[in-house]
């Protein structure tokens, strides 16, 4: 493919994820993992170009973690998980009559995080290349892969640091004997519909609490009611939204966690640095703000680094982004013959076109995201907020993952993955990660030889 | 549909109605499920069975998405929007 060619199929793919996927990102309780990747492992299972893929999922997250913190500034609910540590900054904000000041610091923190993530990591993905080799070959005691040894290193970490240390640390080796049981009666190595299980997890578990006697703490009266504050015309100018400081704060963290997600939670890494901004100043008001475009900014960066560094430089998913979200890029899937879509992008394109097409699409996103938010974020809110049904969201979510799961195993993976559902809801709603289901479900077959 | 007659629940801070959740579920799985389904007459049709995984799957989540579309149009979202 030309590379001209390329770049119009990219210009559609990113316009359409960013449109699509503002309005999905301003949506309450969508989580970024199970409404990104079904999407993504459906293209990439049907034998899409990984390259587009990767563009297309490149603008998905940038529009969606930008959006999702629109309704957290306008109405204090969150709109996805990412942003609910911004809830409280957004409650300050409003206090004081800031939330539309509020509105544009995140939108504009949103995009210094994309570029300075896209500036650090992708450039630094491809000089830490020559690690990925070291990172494949056996060695040590155990003679694992180098990146096994990585990713239960990451999966202890996150474990000590999640709320519900030891529930986290029991739940290792008994969540991998359950993937590896699965794998065992379907007979192949299924990867599919485990993993899109963990992520579907959380909704299906409320959902079917909806058919169960005991659902009284769920049950409402009434509608949800929904205060959406006032905002006047807002300017098209970065630079009037956010301060020197908030500026430099946002570009240090924002590029200093894009690294770091390549092993750490993006969650974790948005409330350690915002809490940090937030307590180092004394006047609530000025640390809140700076705290709520600090995480905005670390919002975007961890995902682009935490899928990038991954993605080209180990070839192995090391951390809960690339273990979670951008899985689908590391699966042997058939549509590549048995090989992962990474491997086909490494040797379907060279360095220049990736790199290339990837700021590109990233680039493009951004702007496109910030001027659709900047000018329009109110009348989007209300037009979501009034049009868009929470039911077909999750119908339509549940809904693929059935399908991949009945692709993967039959009618077999539709009962695993409800099984696998209820066994990650059940640790997440208790204080577990998710980023630690999904390297759990990766490092499962060495876990569980440790056992026999 | 009238909102006194559906039992409402709140999920993810979202209010949803029971029987408009079971209307969404059926209308975007049998969708996506038909599409399925339907892949390899397609695939005969055009003579590319090599292709029939990948077109299974791309109809499918084609699928969904109509029925997102459709549950959309059909569903009223079950929130009060106050402006101040």
């Amino acid at each position: 493919m030309d590379i001209a060619t390329l770049l119009i199929q990219v210009t559609f793919l990113t316009a359409f994820s960013v449109l699509l996927y503002i309005i999905i990102g301003m949506i309450p309780g969508t989580d970024e993992t199970a409404t990104i990747a079904p999407v993504t492992l459906a293209f990439l299972a049907a034998g899409f170009d990984p390259l587009l893929v990767l563009a297309w999922f490149m603008g998905t997250i940038v529009a969606f973690k930008a959006a999702d913190a629109v309704p957290t500034a306008l109405a204090a609910i969150p709109g996805g998980v990412m942003a609910v540590p911004q809830v409280p900054d957004a409650l300050v904000a409003r206090k004081y009559g800031y939330s539309e000041i509020l509105l544009r610091k995140g939108i504009t923190a949103s995009v210094i995080g994309t570029i300075v993530a896209i500036a650090i990591t992708l450039p630094l993905s491809f000089y830490l290349a020559p690690l990925g080799d070291l990172l494949k070959n056996p060695i040590g005691p155990l003679n694992w892969p180098g990146w096994v040894y990585l990713i239960v290193a990451g999966t202890l970490l996150l474990a000590i640091m999640s709320k519900a240390k030891i529930l986290a640390l029991l739940a290792i080796f008994p969540f991998a004997m359950l993937v590896q049981g699965l794998r065992g009666l379907y007979g192949h190595s299924a990867f599919i519909s485990i993993f899109l299980a963990i992520t579907v997890g959380p909704i299906l578990y409320e959902l079917l609490t909806l058919i169960s006697p005991n659902n009284h703490h769920l049950k409402r009266k009434d509608y949800a009611r929904i205060k959406l504050v006032r905002t006047g015309k807002i300017s098209l100018n970065p630079l009037h939204h956010l301060t020197k400081v908030e500026v430099a704060l946002s570009s240090l963290l924002a590029g200093l966690s894009g690294i770091l997600a390549t092993f750490m939670s993006p969650v974790g890494l948005t409330v350690l640095f915002g809490d940090l901004v937030k307590e180092s100043q004394k006047d609530e008001l000025k640390g809140s703000l700076m705290a709520y475009a600090v995480r905005d900014a670390i919002k975007n960066a961890t995902y682009i680094g935490g899928t990038l560094i991954p993605l080209i430089a180990l070839g192995v998913p090391t951390g809960p982004m690339s273990a979670g979200p951008a899985h689908p890029f590391f699966a042997e899937l058939a549509a590549f013959g048995g090989s992962t879509p990474r491997d086909v992008l490494l040797q379907r394109y060279s360095t220049s076109t990736i790199m290339l097409v990837t700021i590109y699409a990233t680039l493009f996103a951004a702007i496109l995201a910030y001027l659709i938010l900047i000018k329009y974020s109110k009348q989007l809110t209300r037009f979501v907020f009034k049009k868009v049904p929470a039911e077909a969201l999750y119908a339509t979510f549940l809904a693929i993952v059935m399908v991949l799961a009945y692709n993967d195993a039959g009618i077999a993976g539709i009962f695993g993955s409800i099984l696998v559902g209820l066994i990650s809801a059940t640790f997440v709603r208790n204080g577990v990660s998710i980023g630690i289901l999904f390297m759990v479900l990766v490092a499962a077959p060495y876990l569980v030889g440790l056992l026999f | 549909m009238d909102k006194v007659s559906q039992n409402l629940y709140e999920i993810f801070g979202e209010v949803i109605a029971e029987r408009d959740f079971l209307k969404a579920f059926l209308i975007t799985a049998t969708l996506a499920f038909l599409m399925y389904f339907s892949a390899p007459q397609i695939v005969k049709m055009l003579g590319r069975e090599d292709l029939l995984n990948a077109l299974r799957v791309t109809l499918s989540a084609l699928g969904a998405f109509l029925g997102f579309i459709i549950s959309t149009a059909i569903i009223e979202p079950k929130r009060i929007v106050e402006e101040e």
